[in-house]
C-alpha cells in the first residue's frame, strides 16, 4: 500500500550513480548526475555512449590527480547507474555502465560552469578490439571441419588477443544463462585485420534469421534467437503512447549475387579451387559466386543485389551467406516505433526495465473487431453497430497488431523508452552495408 | 508581527522596517507526464520540485528622506549577503537558506518618509529547516539474531515538520572485547568441541566467533552455547585444529562486521555499507544521508569513504521505520543515533 510520500519506492523510481576507478575500486557517487537518459541499445550492435553534464566549477570538478580530490572525474573511471523502485532489486538494477572517455569542463557565455563527461559503454570493444593475425575457424570446404557459428562468436570471449594478452572482449563475458548452446549452423570462416564489429557482423550474417547479439549493462553479451512467442504484450490504451507503423518495400531485394574469393592459378595453370564451379574463363580464374533467388521475383520483378566478400573461399559458406542475406532482404520491412511510459509513478504504462533489445513484443488493440467481421463504410454505418477501428493488414493479409515483432532498438529516457520493432534489423542492415562497402570489389546495393 | 530575519538583519523590527506581507506558498510540483493513446488524462511517471522564489514586502520608515535612504542602504547591504538564513514564520524560527536576488522599490512624491520594497529571495533548497536538530538514540542494544551472521535492530523515528528530511545515522560498535588465553593446548589435526581458557572477562554467546592464536596462524571457532563471565570452558562447534596452539595462546572474540544494511521500510529504501566498518567497541560509522553534504559513510570521522550501494534513507514527517541489519562474526551490541533537522514545505 503506497504511503503517499514522494520517496515511496513502491511507487517511484530513482537512481544512484556510483564511480569506480578503472580497476573497480569504489571512489564515490555522482550526486549531481542527471537522470539516466539519452542512450540507445540495439540488437547486434553496441550501446551508445552518453554525455552527462555535471554542474561543477570548470576548475574544480573533482578531477583525478589533484590533491584533496576524490577523483571521481578521471579518464577511465567506471560509472555505474543503478535504479531502484517498484519491481527492482533492493540492491539496485544496474542499467548502464561505462567508462569516462571524454572530460569537457566549460564556462559558457551565461556564466554557467559545468563539466561534461562522455561515458563510453564497454560495448566499445566492437570498435576498439580486433584480430591483427589470421584467425581461422574450421577447415574450408570440409563439412566435417566446419564450426558452429555460435562457437565462432564465443571464441572471442574465451581467447586472448596476442597483442594485449587479454581476452579479446575483456571485460565483456558471455551471458551464460541467456545465450544459446548451439546455432545449428556450421561453417568455415577466417578473420584478419578486422575489428570485432566486423567479425561479429560477418558471423551474425552466417546465423539463421532473427539471431542477434546484445550487450547487457552488467557487461555480459547474450547471443540467441528471438523468441517466436511474444515476451511482452502491450495493449493500446493501457501501455503505449504513440504507436507508428510502417510497411516498407523500398529495400526489398529478391536476387542476391554473392561473390567470394578469386582463386589463383598454380604452376599448371589450373585454379586452386575447382569444384565444378565456373572459376575459370578462358584460362583465367574468376571469383566463386552463388546466386540466391527469392520467390517474390515473380510478383515484384527482379530486385538484384551484388555482394562481395573476398575472404569467403568456399562455396558452402558463400551459399549460406547468400541465402541468409536474401532471407533478410527479401521481405517487407514492418517497422513500428512506440513510446512506452514506465508504469512506475502512477497508473498505466509498462515495466520498461523488463525490456531488452532482442525481446519480442505483441501489440494488442482491444478495440479492433473480431475476425471475419464485415467492413463498414461511412455511408452505411449504423451507430452502435458498426466498427470504427479495424485491423491493420499487411500485404499478406495478416493482422499487423497481432504479429510478434522484435525489439531491434531502444532509446532510453528514464521515464519511458522509445522502442523500434521490426521483423528485420535495420541497424544491422546499415552496419552490414558498411561492412560490405569495406570489403567489396565492385557493385553494392 | 514577529521578527522576520535574514541573517542578522531583522526585516520587521517594527521601528524602521515593517513586513507588509510574506508568503506561505509551497513550491510547485512539476509532474513528469505522458499521454497513453486513447485514454483520457495523463500517466504520471515521476515529479520534480525546483527552487523556491518568494517575495517579502517591507515598508521602510524614516524620520526624513535622508534617514529613509540611509535605512534603505542598510537594508540593501544586509540583503546583499549570500546564503543567509531567512526566517519568516511567527510560530517558530524555521528558516530557508536564501539569496536575495532583487529589491524593487521607488521613491516618489508622497513617499518622503517611507516606501515599500519588494524583496525577492531565491532558496535553492525549497524546504524550510527547523532551527534545532533532533536526535533519536537507541542506547546500547544487543541486536536480535536473524539468521546466519545477520542481526537486526528496529527503530522508529518521527521526522516532524511537514516534509521528509535527511538524517545522519551514527552506528557505534558496542560489542565489548573478550580476550583470554588457552589453558590447555589444542593440537594440530585433533578435533575438539571445547576450549579450556582462563576465566572469561565477559560472557560469550552461542554463535560468537573466537579466534585462537595471533599473527599468521589463527583459527576461528564458533561458540556453541553461552558461557558466563568467569567461565573457564567454552563449548564450540567441532573443529579440527589447523595448527598446535599451546597453553597461553590468545583467544579473542571476533566481532568484526562485514556489512551494515540500513533499511528504511516506510519508503522501502535499502543502503548497504561493506567496507570501513566499526571493529572494536567505540568505533562508529557516520552515514550522512544528505545528498548535498553527504551520501557518504565514514568510519570514526575519517576521510576515507566506505564502499556502499543502494539508497540513503530519508525520515518522513510521520513515524518512519528503520531496521539495521548487521552481518557480524559475533552477536553484536550496537548503539544507533539518528540526528536530523525537521523540514517544512513552507
Amino acid at each position: 500500500m503506497p504511503n503517499g510520500y514522494t520517496n515511496d519506492l513502491s511507487v517511484y523510481k530513482t537512481q544512484q550513480v556510483l564511480v569506480y576507478d578503472s580497476t573497480g575500486n569504489f571512489i564515490d557517487t555522482l550526486r549531481d548526475a542527471p537522470l539516466l537518459t539519452g542512450f540507445k541499445e540495439v540488437t547486434s550492435g553496441g550501446t551508445s555512449p552518453i554525455r552527462v553534464q555535471l554542474p561543477r566549477p570548470m576548475d574544480n570538478f573533482d578531477q583525478d590527480g589533484v590533491s584533496g580530490n576524490l577523483g571521481t572525474i578521471g579518464q577511465g573511471n567506471i560509472i555505474k547507474y543503478y535504479l531502484y523502485g517498484p519491481g527492482l532489486p533492493t540492491t539496485g538494477l544496474l542499467r548502464y555502465q561505462g567508462y569516462i572517455d571524454t572530460i569537457e569542463p566549460e564556462m559558457n557565455e551565461h556564466g554557467e560552469e559545468f563539466v561534461a563527461i562522455t561515458i563510453m559503454p564497454f560495448s566499445s570493444v566492437l570498435g576498439d578490439r580486433g584480430c591483427s593475425s589470421l584467425v581461422q575457424m574450421g577447415i574450408p570446404d570440409t563439412a566435417e571441419g566446419y564450426v558452429d557459428i555460435l562457437d565462432m562468436m564465443k571464441f572471442w570471449f574465451n581467447s586472448k588477443d596476442p597483442i594485449t594478452n587479454q581476452v579479446y572482449t575483456y571485460p565483456l563475458v558471455i551471458d551464460a544463462i541467456g545465450t544459446a548452446t548451439t546455432s545449428g549452423v556450421e561453417a568455415y570462416s577466417a578473420f584478419y585485420n578486422q575489428n570485432l564489429d566486423s567479425v561479429f557482423q560477418t558471423l551474425t550474417l552466417l546465423l539463421p534469421s532473427n539471431w542477434f547479439y546484445r550487450f547487457n549493462p552488467e557487461n555480459t553479451v547474450t547471443i540467441n534467437v528471438a523468441s517466436t512467442t511474444a515476451q511482452h504484450t502491450l495493449v493500446i490504451g493501457q501501455h503505449i503512447t504513440n504507436p507508428q507503423y510502417r510497411l516498407d518495400y523500398t529495400n526489398l531485394k529478391n536476387v542476391v549475387v554473392y561473390t567470394g574469393y578469386t582463386p589463383s592459378t598454380d604452376a599448371t595453370g589450373l585454379s586452386e579451387l575447382n569444384q565444378g564451379d565456373p572459376v575459370e574463363i578462358g584460362g583465367q580464374p574468376v571469383p566463386i559466386q552463388y546466386i540466391a533467388i527469392g520467390g517474390s521475383v515473380l510478383t515484384m520483378g527482379e530486385r538484384i543485389a551484388y555482394l562481395n566478400n573476398s575472404r569467403i573461399t568456399d562455396m558452402d559458406t558463400l551459399q549460406t551467406l547468400a541465402e541468409g542475406t536474401l532471407a533478410q532482404l527479401n521481405r517487407v520491412a514492418i517497422r513500428a516505433k512506440i513510446r512506452v511510459p514506465d508504469y512506475r509513478g502512477g497508473n498505466g504504462g509498462y515495466d520498461i526495465e523488463s525490456f531488452r533489445v532482442g525481446d519480442t513484443i505483441q501489440i494488442v488493440n482491444p478495440d479492433i473487431p473480431m475476425s471475419n467481421k464485415q467492413f463498414y463504410h461511412w455511408d452505411t454505418d449504423v451507430w452502435d453497430t458498426a466498427y470504427w477501428d479495424y485491423k491493420i493488414l499487411t500485404s499478406a493479409s495478416s493482422v499487423l497488431f497481432e504479429q510478434v515483432l522484435m525489439i531491434v532498438g531502444m532509446d532510453y529516457g528514464f521515464d519511458y523508452v522509445d522502442i523500434e520493432l521490426d521483423t528485420l534489423q535495420p541497424n544491422l542492415i546499415q552496419r552490414f552495408y558498411n561492412l560490405y562497402a569495406r570489403v567489396q570489389d565492385y557493385t553494392t546495393i | 508581527m514577529a521578527a522576520v530575519m535574514f541573517g542578522a538583519m531583522n526585516l520587521n523590527d517594527n521601528i524602521n522596517y515593517f513586513v507588509v506581507s510574506k508568503p506561505i506558498s509551497t513550491v510547485a510540483v512539476a509532474p513528469a507526464m505522458y499521454k497513453i493513446s486513447r485514454i483520457a488524462g495523463m500517466k504520471k511517471t515521476g515529479e520534480t520540485i525546483n527552487e523556491r522564489q518568494m517575495t517579502v514586502d517591507v515598508r521602510v520608515l524614516g524620520t526624513s528622506r535622508a534617514d529613509l535612504e540611509n535605512k534603505i542602504d542598510v537594508l540593501q547591504q544586509a540583503l546583499n549577503l549570500r546564503n543567509q538564513k531567512l526566517s519568516i514564520r511567527t510560530n517558530d524560527s524555521r528558516y530557508f537558506y536564501a539569496d536575495c536576488i532583487k529589491i524593487d522599490g521607488d521613491l516618489a512624491p508622497g513617499k518622503i518618509l517611507s516606501t515599500v520594497l519588494k524583496i525577492t529571495f531565491i532558496c535553492y533548497q525549497p524546504y524550510a529547516y527547523a532551527n534545532s536538530t533532533s536526535t533519536v538514540d537507541t542506547g546500547t542494544l544487543a541486536m536480535t539474531f536473524s539468521s546466519g551472521q545477520l542481526y537486526t535492530l528496529s527503530q522508529n523515528v518521527t521526522g516532524g515538520g511537514s516534509v521528509y528530511n535527511y538524517p545522519i545515522i551514527r552506528v557505534y560498535q558496542r560489542t565489548v572485547a573478550c580476550a583470554t588465553t588457552l589453558t590447555a593446548a589444542r593440537n594440530s589435526g585433533t578435533a575438539y568441541t571445547t576450549l579450556a581458557v582462563a576465566a572469561l572477562p565477559v560472557a560469550v554467546q552461542a554463535r560468537d566467533t573466537l579466534i585462537i592464536g595471533t599473527g599468521g596462524t589463527t583459527q576461528s571457532v564458533i561458540v556453541s552455547s553461552n558461557a558466563s563471565a568467569g567461565a573457564t570452558t567454552v563449548s564450540v562447534t567441532s573443529f579440527t585444529a589447523n595448527a598446535t596452539y599451546a597453553i597461553g595462546a590468545a583467544v579473542n572474540r571476533d566481532a568484526s562486521m562485514t556489512q551494515i544494511q540500513v533499511a528504511q521500510t516506510t519508503d522501502g529504501s535499502n543502503l548497504y555499507i561493506t567496507s570501513n566498518l566499526p571493529v572494536v567497541a567505540g568505533d562508529y560509522i557516520d552515514i550522512n544521508c544528505d545528498p548535498l553534504l553527504g551520501w557518504t559513510a565514514k568510519l570514526n570521522g575519517g576521510a576515507t569513504l566506505s564502499v556502499w550501494n543502494g539508497l540513503f534513507p530519508v525520515i518522513e514527517p510521520t513515524s518512519t521505520a528503520f531496521t539495521l541489519t548487521i552481518t557480524c562474526n559475533s552477536n553484536p551490541s550496537v548503539q544507533a543515533v539518528w540526528t536530523y533537522t525537521s523540514s517544512w514545505l513552507s
